[in-house]
């Protein structure tokens, strides 16, 4: 009987998370040992970790708490390196750029033999549009000690981060092999398991840029293997689903993402699937959820002002919020996507000049992202410069020929003749447009 | 230290005005507002299981629903029947309940819904579901295994809670779920750090019916819920590991889990079975306070006693903030006492400052309102306290400029002589001229003179500066009070709570002023040496002032983050806080025992403060020499002090000590004290070199020595050097073991010694204080001197006896630490 029992706790406890574990194991030490800093820092990584998969700010702040305490415990010796460059990565998470630079500066500081906190001064800078600093920073992480010197940890922030360097620079095939390099550490070294599928993931996305729809495949099918339910490897199945026409199981796939996280962007592309599908009520529906999560947004101050934006714009709705919330996400955020999203709601507001200066500056790295293509060539034809309209079409599509669920035919159509129609995407249009 | 302040004041505020609170950051789910959270009460009874499960939904998925169904959230709308019954049908087929391995069938019995307000007043959704599964006459004695498994919303965020109970006719042999709940089914989410929301989908126990009803004892304790056990399994999944091994430690280790949560026969309280009430849905406590406010404050007539109470409580508030530090208290009070002010000045100061924090709050609420957008006010705050900061500090120099150029002037002040300032050449004429006659034309004696009717020394251009720079920086309480009647859309209602809380906040501080200047008219009333309260209370007090407004100014600077590409961050507010902890340990250190006995010698025969504080800091000095001396050393030369030479330092002390009081008792010292004192004593003030004001040619030692005697002066002196050679060592390691740069450490030496003169001036003053004003009416000075005298050589004797047994200066072992 007791074995019996035994056995079906064992079932119970095995299925149980492993990050929650972790959780339950350090609360115990610290419980145990108020004033050891050690392992508020664990408790920490271990509440930053669950914040991850849940995409629960409540964690992020628990993360917060707990790192906190430890740097309270000791903030002077190298010891205290670990805790301070775990709690910039929670100030990034929640976009305090220049809060979680400066505490990252200051984890190096604290110890200059721990070199991964570079990759944290990377990422800000990044998302802050200092890409030149960027690229100083990630060198960094190439130890001149050559390959033996360096941890899998390090090994695989410099490969992940490479990768996010090429991409950004356009050499998105040298951006593919860095992070197939990437998911490899990440295997061998043990990583967590959602740490993991987000590598693939990324792969994934990466594949998917360049076109790769079968690779893209086998990248998100491997993430929601290592991850069961991972929000995001649903989705991008989703998206190779939709680019492939198998229309009702990328409706599935988005619904299950949806359940686990309802992000905008989930929401937003769900609604553009059932529009392509002809379903106009069901898009309807999913669309006002997206305009629902944006009034929660004005009260929480969520972090989802760019995603929000850019879903106006592509859908004509409330366009001037379009721009009022793109140049909010521009007060913190510099990084090209941003500048991106500016220059479209610019654009769909009878603003082109403006867009174009915009869109220059997302272009500036020469990034080869089908979409930034996009919006520069209907920028372009907007202000009337047909040539660099067309080249920047043609580009787009060359890179990926099904980039998206609309803007692939809309960039085709562009390309063929002058149009009269607004180029707005409105789910009755666009399924008269399709083929 | 902002963040707690703004915590502890908005805790005060729900306590006290819990109907009254509504923060800005409307409360959204408390779990975030895409979760579902579970909660799932299961209770083993005669019969059957049953399984009390409620599902809160977020506001978003709220809506989803809402949208997929047709339902709206009223709790009257007719298709809720419908719904309720469906999907208390649809959940059952993801939950699992196996009794010995079985299945049981799950019935549902009852179903409810609520429809609590979240974020904004969007809805979120609250559904109860009690279910049955039937137990088959249960064979007494023999165990019974339950396991429940809940797959309904995989994946998505949310507290999820399981509880087991069983009936005292069964004994719960073993469970994995706790007896008790944290969030009183899911109306309350309490998450700290150590308590972080449970993530319990799955559970397992096991019961064995008793052979007897009613024979089982109530149970002394189920599993505590905040008691953190051991988790069950080991993280050796750190290493992601799972299969075999992790299993067999899982084993091993739950099975000492499973003993641990309770002896065999332990039964758990239970609820009534039968009262479904016990498991009443309740909205989340985090939206009761806002609303029982929506409440109150929609109610239709804001009758006269509700406003009555709402503005008492306000004003409560206002009063107790005005207690915690901020607001210019300090300032008012430094200020009143430096200043010639009268109670009017105070009350009038009072009041301008309340208007300044109140025109300061509604500022703050247009721009949180309206220009939200462009600027932040949580940005604003920093500036203002700066600007206010360096408001404060230039007035204060002003004011100490001031106080310290008047050369003899109290007693010119007296006679009314013409006389002037050395600045008053500088800058222009006019306003500052005027002011400036104005303050030495009132006349400070007692005799009668009339005074002046309009002229007064404290103007009320100062009194507006004062004030309002003093008041500027809202509080955030107040912000909250106003923002959350706005948002409910009583903006007078909000206004004029507002006006309740500076009115309690303007008592607070007219009675602070008002104190100050009474405790000063009481300190003039016995003039033994007015030079305290005409020269150097005034000088104090806007020495005071002027730090007060750097350290404003200074804090602001840094929470603006100005200053961080230029320091780095964290080095400069350690540096401010390091000055500052030297301050206070210097002067907490002039406190020690051996020092006040040993100062106490010297100021039992002095008849004024003025002499008392010149003592406090001419040991200080003293004090200073030698730590700053022999603490260099130590810091820049690595000099090392043997045991041995440490506890003899420390038996000078003691030495001088019982020299000391031998001194006072034998009148030696009286002797002394003639033979080389002052030239005259007992001039009276009036025949004092009346050399012309401002003369400066004189130095200032020299008249020191005229004044009060080389002796006088050297002794303090001597005293304060012999410490400080007793004390070096211990503050020299103290400092080294914190500050890493010699220099700094050598600074903060100096920063040290600072503070113990400081602290011995205000020691050895407040000492004087009584003896001077008793003397006058008792001839206690007789018997001050031998009692002082007793006291110091009692005190040395003991110091001689403990360093030179207890501590073995005198023995073979010597255990020295520095203290």
């Amino acid at each position: 009987m007791s074995f019996l029992f035994l056995l079906a706790t064992n079932r119970a406890q095995a299925r149980q998370h492993e990050t929650d574990n972790q959780i339950h194991f350090f609360q115990w030490k610290v419980s145990q040992d108020p004033d050891d800093f050690f392992n508020y820092d664990r408790l920490g990584v271990a509440y930053l970790q669950k914040a991850r998969e849940t995409g629960d700010i409540t964690y992020y702040n628990l993360a917060g708490k707990a790192l906190e305490k430890s740097i309270d415990l000791e903030s002077t010796q190298p010891e205290a390196s670990s805790a301070t460059k775990h709690l910039a990565t929670v100030y990034y998470a929640e976009h305090r750029f220049a809060e979680s630079l400066a505490l990252a500066q200051r984890a190096i500081n604290l110890n200059p033999r721990d070199i991964t906190p570079y990759a944290l001064i990377g990422d800000a800078r990044s998302e802050m549009g200092d890409y030149e600093k960027a690229w100083d920073a990630y060198a960094q992480l190439q130890s001149p000690g050559g390959a033996q010197s360096e941890t899998n940890a390090v090994r695989y922030l410099e490969q992940s981060r490479e990768s996010a360097e090429s991409f950004l620079k356009g050499d998105t095939k040298s951006a593919i092999d860095h992070m197939r390099r990437a998911v490899n550490l990440s295997v061998e070294s043990r990583m967590a398991k959602e740490s993991i599928a987000w590598t693939q993931f990324t792969l994934g996305e990466n594949y998917f840029q360049s076109g790769d729809l079968a690779n893209a495949e086998t990248a998100y099918a491997d993430a929601l293997k290592t991850y069961p339910d991972y929000h995001r490897a649903l989705a991008g199945l989703a998206k190779v689903s939709c680019a492939a026409g198998h229309l009702s199981q990328a409706i599935e796939l988005y619904k299950k993402a949806i359940n686990v996280i309802p992000l905008p962007v989930y929401v937003s592309a769900l609604g553009d699937v059932y529009a392509r599908d002809g379903d106009a009520a069901e898009a309807k529906k999913q669309y006002d959820v997206v305009q629902y999560i944006a009034r929660l947004n004005a009260f929480n101050q969520t972090v989802y002002n760019r995603e929000l934006s850019v879903f106006y714009s592509d859908h004509d709705l409330h366009l001037p919020d379009a721009l009022q919330l793109a140049r909010k996400e521009f007060e913190i955020r510099h990084d090209i996507y941003t500048w991106d999203a500016l220059a479209w709601a610019l654009y769909k507001n009878s603003q082109p000049q403006q867009a174009a200066q915009a869109i220059k500056e997302a272009l500036r790295l020469e990034t080869n992202d089908p979409l930034l293509l996009f919006h520069a060539g209907m920028i372009y034809k907007r202000l009337g410069d047909n040539e660099k309209a067309g080249d920047y079409l043609r580009r787009a599509i060359a890179v990926n020929p099904k980039f998206h669920v609309f803007y692939a035919d809309l960039a085709r159509t562009t390309l063929q003749g002058p149009s009269n129609r607004s180029l707005a995407v409105r789910s009755q249009e666009t399924i008269d447009a399709r083929p | 230290m902002r963040d707690h302040k703004i915590a502890r004041t908005l805790l005060l505020l729900m306590l006290l005005m819990s109907w009254l609170a509504n923060p800005l950051a409307i409360d959204a789910h408390p779990m975030g507002n895409f979760s579902i959270s579970h909660y799932a009460g299961i209770h083993v009874g005669s019969g059957f299981i049953e399984l009390h499960y409620i599902i809160d939904m977020a506001e978003i998925p709220t809506y989803q629903e809402m949208q997929n169904t047709g339902i709206t959230a009223e709790e009257e709308d007719p298709r809720l029947g419908a719904y309720l019954a469906e999907k208390a049908h649809a959940f059952t087929d993801r939950l699992y309940l196996e009794l010995n391995g079985r299945p049981l069938p799950l019935q549902p019995t009852s179903e409810d819904v609520i429809f609590p307000p979240g974020a904004g007043g969007l809805p979120t959704m609250k559904l109860r579901f009690v279910y049955r599964a039937p137990l088959e006459d249960p064979t007494p004695g023999l165990t019974y295994t339950v396991h429940y498994r809940d797959d309904n919303f995989t994946g998505r965020a949310g507290w999820k809670e399981i509880v087991v109970a069983a009936e005292p006719t069964f004994a719960l042999v073993t469970s994995s779920a706790p007896a008790h709940d944290r969030s009183a089914q899911l109306s309350n989410y309490p998450t700290d750090l150590l308590n972080s929301p449970p993530q319990d989908l799955e559970a397992s126990f096991s019961f064995s019916p008793s052979f007897s009803t009613g024979n089982n004892p109530a149970p002394a304790g189920a599993v505590h819920p905040k008691q953190i056990t051991p988790p069950s399994s080991v993280p050796g999944s750190m290493r992601g590991l799972r299969g075999h091994s992790s299993g067999v430690v899982d084993a091993q280790v739950s099975s000492t889990k499973s003993t641990q949560a309770g002896a065999p026969n332990e039964t758990l309280v239970t609820k009534s079975p039968n009262s479904v009430d016990a498991y009443s849905l309740r909205a989340n406590q985090q939206g009761t306070p806002r609303n029982k406010f929506t409440e109150l404050v929609s109610a239709r007539n804001l009758s006269f006693w509700f406003l009555f109470t709402a503005a008492l409580i306000a004003a409560g508030l206002g009063a107790l903030h005005a207690l915690e530090p901020g607001h210019g208290k300090t300032i008012v009070a430094a200020y009143l006492v430096g200043s010639h002010g009268t109670a009017r000045h105070a009350i009038l100061l009072g009041l301008i400052v309340t208007a300044g924090h109140t025109a300061g709050v509604y500022l703050l609420g247009a721009i949180t309102l309206y220009a939200s957008k462009y600027i932040v006010p949580e940005q604003l705050y920093p500036w203002l306290g700066m600007i206010s900061g360096i408001i404060i500090a230039v007035f204060a120099s002003y004011l100490l400029i001031h106080a310290w150029t008047v050369e003899n002037g109290e007693k010119l002040h007296d006679r009314g002589t013409p006389h002037s300032h050395w600045f008053a050449s500088l800058g222009r004429r006019g306003t500052r001229e005027r002011i400036l006659s104005k303050d030495h034309s009132q006349s400070l004696s007692h005799e009668g003179t009339p005074s002046r009717a309009t002229p007064k020394n404290v103007s009320v251009a100062q009194l507006l500066t004062l004030g309002i720079t003093g008041g500027i920086i809202p509080c955030p309480a107040a912000l909250v009070v106003l923002l959350g009647a706005f948002s409910l859309h009583r903006i007078g209602f909000g206004l004029f709570l507002i006006v309740a809380f500076s009115l309690g906040l303007a008592a607070v501080l007219i009675a602070i002023g008002l104190l100050m200047v009474y405790a000063k008219q009481f300190l003039a009333r016995w003039k033994s040496n007015e030079s305290v309260t005409q020269r150097w209370l005034p000088i104090a007090s806007a020495g005071f002032m002027l730090i007060l407004g750097l350290a404003i100014a200074s804090r602001a600077l840094l929470s603006t983050g100005v200053a961080s590409g230029f320091f780095a961050h964290a080095r400069v507010s350690s540096f401010v806080g390091v000055v500052l902890l030297g301050l206070f340990l210097g002067m907490r250190h002039s406190t020690d025992a051996d020092h006040v006995v040993a100062v106490s010698t010297i100021t039992a025969r002095e008849h004024s403060v003025g002499q008392g504080a010149l003592i406090g800091v001419l040991w200080g000095v003293g004090h200073t020499l030698t730590i700053f001396l022999v603490g260099s050393a130590i810091i820049l030369f690595g000099l090392v002090i043997p045991p041995r030479v440490g506890l003899s330092m420390e038996f000078s002390v003691a030495v001088m000590l019982i020299l000391l009081g031998v001194l006072n008792l034998t009148g030696a010292l009286r002797w002394l004290t003639e033979r080389f004192g002052p030239a005259e004593r007992r001039t009276t003030p009036v025949t004092m070199n009346p050399a012309a004001p401002g003369n400066t040619a004189e130095n200032f030692l020299e008249r020191l020595r005229r004044r009060y005697g080389s002796y006088q002066i050297f002794r303090p002196l001597v005293i304060g050097l012999v410490h400080g050679l007793a004390g070096s060592a211990a503050v020299a390691l103290l400092v080294l073991s914190t500050i890493r740069s010699p220099l700094w450490a050598i600074a903060y030496l100096l920063i040290f010694g600072i503070g113990t003169i400081i602290g011995m001036m205000l020691m050895t003053s407040a000492m004087a204080l009584p003896i001077a004003y008793s003397d006058k009416h008792f001839e206690i000075g007789r018997y001050l001197a031998p009692i002082s005298g007793i006291l110091s050589t009692g005190f040395g004797l003991f110091l001689m006896y403990q360093i030179g047994f207890v501590d073995g200066l005198f023995k073979v072992n010597v255990h020295w630490t520095p203290q």
